[in-house]
């Protein structure tokens, strides 16, 4: 097996696994997590994986649930995140040098308050829920990103047939359009997927702390802050399979990331 | 008088002058050939006339008034290396669709072949891309062409293609055009006048 296919089949197997457990968050019906107190505390056994709660709910059907949230949100606040980035890092190396210095002042300030500060207050102020996780981490992810692609547009920009374009009369929003976006366009994918595990994160850490999503939700914040309250008394399996979960979606996804960017840098694809 | 180049100096800072003093004017219908030996600043000179770079001191004037930043500008540069000169993400055909000269005149009398317009700029040869830069020049609102070195590249043959298709449309069309070489044989053979920019550097 040479690189190339190997780079494949780990692209496939990350995709498969992150489907499946996003498809299975969603058919999994409500009635299947209700209580059932004869059952309650159970250790992982055959009947159930990951064992069962203080309610008697499955761990296993609950944390796929969960994971598939948090993998919506993952999705929605990464792609806001992009389209800021794309938009303000194209803007900054195009236009006059004010408006990249601005732009860079911007991107010093966001950076410059710690993520998860940021993320509480914003969320906090627009009254938790699924709205202030969303909006919180989009403001807060975009930073590194848009400022990769100052960088790429910056260098792109002295081209020779980018010079040649303007001598021609292009406007600088058909340069922009026509010239600049298509190059970025691998570099935004790959950002935007290497964005995906930081949101997740964020979101699990935010709504453990009790800022984030509200207590009914089945998301995987909810469900690790919950289990904090019974580790002490012996009962492992609650946080630590939601919790290794959590950690292999994530670690798929900078699998997924670093094997796309290797197939679409053309230094590597081939090899 | 078409293009005036009046006084040009040129240096990457005060201390360090490329050249001093260069004027010289070109007609509509003209060809006028540059020579200097390597490292004298021809293409420089040729990207300054053409707007790319701007010189110390000095002015370009074109029919009258000085070069305008914005619009299509009426003097074009063909660059001596196309494929920096060609979007690498482009078909060839959108490089030419870009300028409005996807016609079959030019693709012919060029020796453009069908095929390569649905190729990247990577799968085709440098004397291949280079028609296509020539192409791209000639877009009808341009009165001027500064040829940097196009043809180093390639073959007599195809040499002799281009100069001959770029000679004749420039009398059709009363062009002026100013060629940059350090080949004096074929500089001898294609323009109407020869300007040694040494000579004029020693004055």
């Amino acid at each position: 097996m040479n690189r190339r296919k190997k780079t494949i089949f780990l692209i496939c197997v990350s995709i498969i696994v992150i489907f499946s457990v996003f498809i299975g968050g969603l058919i999994i019906p409500e009635t299947a997590l209700k209580a059932d107190f004869s059952i309650k505390n159970s250790s992982p056994s055959l009947n159930h994986i990951f064992g069962t709660d203080y309610m008697g709910r499955d761990m296993f059907l609950r944390t796929i649930k969960g994971m598939s949230t948090s993998i919506i949100i993952g999705m929605v606040s990464s792609f806001i995140s992009v389209v800021i980035a794309v938009v303000l890092g194209t803007v900054a190396g195009t236009f006059s040098k004010y408006v990249d210095g601005f732009v860079c002042w911007l991107i010093d300030f966001v950076m410059g308050i710690p993520h998860i500060i940021l993320l509480i207050l914003i969320s906090f102020a627009l009254g938790r829920g699924f709205k202030g996780i969303f909006i919180g981490i989009a403001v807060t992810h975009w930073t590194s990103l848009a400022r990769i692609i100052r960088g790429e547009v910056i260098q792109i920009k002295n081209e020779q047939y980018i010079k040649i374009s303007k001598k021609m009369g292009k406007s600088k929003f058909y340069i922009m359009k026509n010239h600049i976006l298509p190059f970025i366009i691998p570099q935004t994918i790959i950002g935007g997927i290497l964005l995906f595990p930081h949101a997740i994160l964020h979101e699990a850490s935010v709504t453990f702390l009790g800022f984030g999503l509200s207590p009914e939700t089945p998301a995987i914040g909810i469900i690790l802050s919950e289990s904090m309250k019974y580790i002490t008394t012996g009962y492992w399996w609650l946080a630590f399979f939601p919790g290794l979960v959590l950690i292999i979606v994530v670690v798929l996804f900078d699998i997924l990331g670093e094997n796309i960017k290797l197939l679409i840098n053309p230094y590597t694809s081939q090899e | 008088m078409a293009i005036e180049c009046k006084n040009i100096t040129f240096g990457y800072s005060k201390d360090n002058i490329l050249f001093k003093n260069i004027s010289f004017s070109v007609d509509y219908g003209e060809r006028v050939g540059i020579v200097a030996k390597s490292g004298f600043g021809k293409s420089t000179l040729a990207k300054i006339i053409a707007g790319y770079e701007k010189p110390l001191s000095g002015e370009i004037i074109v029919d009258g008034k000085p070069i305008t930043k914005k619009g299509y500008n009426p003097v074009q540069l063909i660059y001596q290396h196309p494929e920096k000169a060609i979007n690498p993400m482009w078909k060839m055909e959108k490089v030419l669709l870009e300028e409005n000269v996807l016609n079959d005149y030019i693709i012919n009398s060029l020796g453009i072949k069908k095929e390569w317009l649905k190729r990247y700029p990577t799968e085709l040869s440098g004397g291949e891309l280079q028609r296509f830069s020539v192409a791209r020049a000639l877009c009808e609102n341009t009165k001027f062409i500064i040829a940097d070195e196009i043809t180093t590249m390639v073959d007599p043959i195809t040499q002799s293609q281009i100069w001959h298709f770029l000679i004749e449309e420039c009398q059709k069309r009363n062009m002026g055009m100013i060629i940059v070489t350090h080949n004096m044989y074929l500089a001898e053979k294609i323009c109407t006048r020869i300007i040694n920019l040494e000579d004029m550097a020693l004055e």
